[in-house]
C-alpha cells in the first residue's frame, strides 16, 4: 500500500478522530479534568505532540543511528568466520 | 466432597497429559489428548487450590503447593495459554511437541505454586529443558543451533540460581520463597538469574535468538511461560527493588528500537516481549501497591495478546511459507480473519482503549506518575509509541497489506482460526470488563482505567504516532538482514576463543584428529567427484536470482535432537544432588 492510497483510505477517519480528540482535550481543560503525574499531563494536546515527536525520534534513531552500526547480512553467522593466520579453524559439526 | 489438594493443582493434569501423550502416541493423535488434559487443568481453577501444602522428600521439607492470589493469577493465565496454544497447533503438532508443551506449561505453573526454593529450582529448570525441546521442534538446522545456545545460556542462568539458593540457605535465609531485602551476594545472584529469564538486556539475546526458530505453534508456548514466570519471581521476591526501575525502562526502549529494525516476523515480536516485560520489571521496581498490581495485570494481559500476536505471525508463516517482512505482503484479503485477530492483538499491545493492554499498561504508567518516577513515566509512554509503530503499523502494513504479487496463500485450518478467535475475544473482553481481571489482583489498590484523561491521551498518542509513521514511511521499508545483538559475544569471539582454548588444551592429539578428519573428508569428496563422472568438472550454471525464498519448514529434517542425552545429564545431576543430600551433605 503506498502512502497516497493509505491517506485516501484512512485520511478522513484520521481527520474526524483528530477533530473529536482536540474537542475532548479542550473539554477536559474546560471542566478541569484531573491529571496525575508529570506537569506535562495538563498541557493541552500534549499527547498528540509527544506521540508525533516521539514516534519520529524513535524511527530516526533506529534507522539513522542504530542500523548503520549494527545491521548485518542474513548469513552473517552462518558463514564460517575467517580464521586468522596460523590458527586451526574449529570444525563446524 | 473433598479431594486431595494435589488434584486441584493444574500441573498434575498437565504432567499427566504429557505422559499420556507420550505413552499413547501410537494409539491416539497427540493434540486431542493434550487438549483434554489442558482443559481439565483449566477447569481446576473453578475450585482453585488454597493454602500451603507440605511434603518431605529425601530429607527436604518441601512446600510443593502454596496458593495465594499472586500465584493463582499466573496459574490461571498459564492454563489458559496452554489450552489456546494446543488448540492453535492441533493440526500440526506431533506427540513430542505436544508432550513438551504440556510439560513446559505444567512446570511453569508448578514454579509459581512452589513455596520453597528447592521446588522452585527444580521446576524452573524443568521449564528450561522442556522449552528447549519446543525450540528444537522448529526442525531446522538453525533451530538446532539456536537451541544449543538457548541450553547453554539457561544452564548458566540455572547455575547462578542454584548458587544463589545455596548461599541464601547456608547464610541462614528462609527456605520459603518470600521477599528478600538488602543486598549481599545471594540477593544479587538470585536477581541476576531471574533477570536472565526475564530477558533483561544484556541477558536477553537467548529470547530473540531462539523463539523465531521454533515451530509456529512452539513459539506461541514459548512467548507465554518463561519470561512471565520470571516476572512472577520478581513480584514475589524483589518487590520495590529500586534498581529495577531504570533497567525496566531501558528494556522497553531497547526492545522497541530493535523491533523497528527487524525483518523477521517472530524476531520482531520477540523484541516486543523484551519491551513489554520491561514495563513489568519497572513496575516491580516502583513497588507501590498500584505498580505491583499493574505488573501482575500486565503479565496477564501480555500473555493473551502476545500469544495472539505469535499466532498471527505463525498463521502468515504457515499460509505463505515465508517468515520475513521483506518477502511478505498482500495476504490480508486471503486470510482476513487471522489478520483481523492479529490487529486486535496489535491494538491490545499498543494500549488502545477497549483492549486489554490498555487496562494494565495504563496502570503501570499511572503508578510511575503517582510515585513521582516522572522520567520513567515519560519514557514508558515513549515506548508505547514505539510499540504501536512496529507491532501496530510496520508489521501489518508490510506483511499483510502492502501491494505485492505472487505471495502464495494456503487455506488456514479451522482449529488455528478458532484459537485466534478465542484469544482475540478474551483480549476484547478483558479490555471492556477490566474488573474480571482486577478482582484477581493481589494488592488492594483501586484503579479506574476509563477516565477522560487516560482515554483521550491514549488515542491521541496512537493517532499522532500514526502520522509520524506515515510521514517517515519510506525509511521503514524492511530490508533483508538483521541487527547484531548481545548474542554476538558468544557466537563470535567467545566461540572462537573456546575453540582456540580447546585445541590448545587438547594439544597435539586434537590437532591430529582434526587433520585426519579433514583428510578423510577430502578423500571422500575426491571419490564422490570421481564417481560422478571422470570428465572435466562440469561448469556450474550461474546461480539464478532468488525469486521466492526457501519455504519455511520444508528443509530436510536431518538432525537428531540430543533429547535423550540432555535428559540423561539432567537426571545424572539430580541423582548426584540427591545422593549428596542422602549421604548427609
Amino acid at each position: 500500500m503506498n502512502r497516497r492510497r493509505a491517506l485516501r483510505v484512512f485520511g478522513p477517519a484520521l481527520a474526524l478522530s483528530a477533530f473529536f480528540l482536540v474537542g475532548l482535550d479542550l473539554l477536559g481543560l474546560f471542566i478541569g479534568a484531573e491529571h496525575h503525574g508529570g506537569f506535562w499531563n495538563s498541557v493541552p494536546l500534549w499527547d498528540a505532540g509527544f506521540g508525533f515527536a516521539g514516534g519520529a525520534l524513535l524511527i530516526l534513531a533506529a534507522k539513522r543511528l542504530v542500523k548503520p552500526a549494527l545491521h548485518r547480512p542474513e548469513d552473517y553467522y552462518t558463514e564460517p568466520p575467517p580464521a586468522p593466520e596460523g590458527e586451526i579453524p574449529f570444525p563446524d559439526r | 466432597m473433598s479431594w486431595h489438594p494435589v488434584f486441584s493443582h493444574p500441573s498434575l493434569w498437565l504432567f499427566a497429559g504429557g505422559l499420556a501423550v507420550l505413552l499413547l502416541r501410537r494409539r491416539l493423535p497427540a493434540p486431542p489428548v493434550g487438549i483434554a488434559f489442558a482443559a481439565v487443568a483449566l477447569l481446576t481453577h473453578l475450585r482453585p487450590p488454597a493454602g500451603v501444602h507440605r511434603a518431605t522428600v529425601a530429607g527436604f521439607d518441601l512446600l510443593w503447593l502454596r496458593a495465594d492470589s499472586l500465584s493463582l493469577l499466573f496459574a490461571l493465565v498459564f492454563s489458559l495459554a496452554a489450552l489456546l496454544g494446543l488448540l492453535y497447533g492441533a493440526h500440526r503438532m506431533g506427540s513430542r511437541e505436544t508432550a513438551a508443551a504440556l510439560l513446559y506449561a505444567g512446570s511453569a505453573i508448578a514454579t509459581v505454586f512452589a513455596g520453597d526454593w528447592i521446588t522452585f529450582f527444580v521446576f524452573w529448570e524443568a521449564m528450561a529443558l522442556t522449552s528447549l525441546v519446543l525450540v528444537w521442534e522448529g526442525g531446522t538446522g538453525a533451530a538446532r543451533a539456536a537451541g544449543m545456545r538457548y541450553l547453554l545460556v539457561h544452564a548458566a542462568g540455572g547455575a547462578l540460581l542454584f548458587l544463589g539458593i545455596v548461599l541464601h540457605l547456608s547464610s541462614g535465609g528462609s527456605a520459603a520463597v518470600t521477599a528478600l531485602t538488602g543486598g549481599g551476594p545471594p540477593f544479587w545472584l538470585l536477581l541476576t538469574a531471574v533477570a536472565l529469564n526475564a530477558a533483561v538486556p544484556p541477558l536477553h539475546a537467548w529470547l530473540t535468538d531462539s523463539y523465531p526458530e521454533a515451530s509456529p505453534s512452539g513459539s506461541v508456548f514459548l512467548s507465554a511461560f518463561t519470561t512471565k514466570t520470571a516476572v512472577y519471581a520478581l513480584l514475589r521476591v524483589f518487590p520495590g527493588t529500586e534498581a529495577l526501575v531504570p533497567l525496566g525502562v531501558a528494556m522497553t526502549l531497547y526492545g522497541v528500537v530493535f523491533a523497528l529494525l527487524e525483518n523477521d516476523l517472530r524476531r520482531l515480536l520477540g523484541y516486543h516481549i523484551v519491551s513489554q516485560v520491561g514495563y513489568m520489571v519497572a513496575a516491580v521496581g516502583i513497588g507501590t501497591p498500584l505498580a505491583l498490581n499493574g505488573a501482575g495485570a500486565h503479565a496477564f494481559s501480555h500473555i493473551l495478546y502476545k500469544a495472539l500476536l505469535f499466532m498471527g505471525a505463525g498463521a502468515a508463516i504457515e499460509a505463505t511459507g515465508r517468515r520475513k517482512l521483506s518477502d511478505l505482503g498482500a495476504v490480508a484479503g486471503r486470510m482476513p480473519f487471522a489478520v483481523a485477530m492479529y490487529l486486535v492483538a496489535a491494538l491490545s499491545i499498543s494500549g488502545a482503549p477497549a483492549f486489554n493492554g490498555f487496562i494494565s499498561k495504563s496502570m503501570i504508567v499511572s503508578a510511575a506518575g503517582e510515585s513521582h518516577h516522572l522520567t520513567a513515566e515519560l519514557l514508558l509512554t515513549l515506548a508505547a509509541v514505539g510499540t504501536f509503530l512496529s507491532v501496530g503499523l510496520k508489521l501489518p502494513v508490510f506483511a499483510f497489506f502492502r501491494a505485492r504479487k505472487g505471495v502464495p496463500v494456503k487455506q488456514l485450518p479451522r482449529n488455528l482460526l478458532a484459537a485466534m478467535g478465542i484469544a482475540g475475544g478474551l483480549c476484547f473482553l478483558y479490555g471492556i470488563y477490566p474488573d474480571l481481571l482486577y478482582r484477581r489482583l493481589p494488592e488492594a489498590a483501586a484503579y479506574q482505567p476509563f477516565t477522560l484523561d487516560h482515554t483521550v491521551s491514549a488515542v491521541q498518542l496512537l493517532l499522532a504516532a500514526g502520522i509520524a509513521f506515515w510521514l517517515l514511511f519510506p525509511l521503514l521499508e524492511p530490508s533483508p538482514g538483521s541487527s547484531l545483538d548481545t548474542d554476538w559475544f558468544y557466537r563470535r569471539p567467545l566461540r572462537r576463543a573456546g575453540a582456540a582454548a580447546l585445541s590448545g588444551l587438547a594439544g597435539a592429539p586434537a590437532i591430529a584428529a582434526l587433520l585426519r578428519r579433514q583428510l578423510v573428508a577430502a578423500a571422500f569428496r575426491a571419490v564422490r567427484r570421481a564417481a560422478a563422472g571422470s570428465g572435466p568438472p562440469e561448469k556450474t550454471a550461474p546461480e539464478e536470482p532468488r525469486e521466492a525464498p526457501e519455504p519455511y519448514g520444508t528443509e530436510a529434517f536431518s538432525f537428531r535432537r540430543p533429547i535423550g542425552r540432555t535428559i540423561l545429564f539432567a537426571a545424572l545431576a539430580a541423582a548426584l544432588l540427591l545422593g549428596w543430600r542422602l549421604s548427609g551433605g
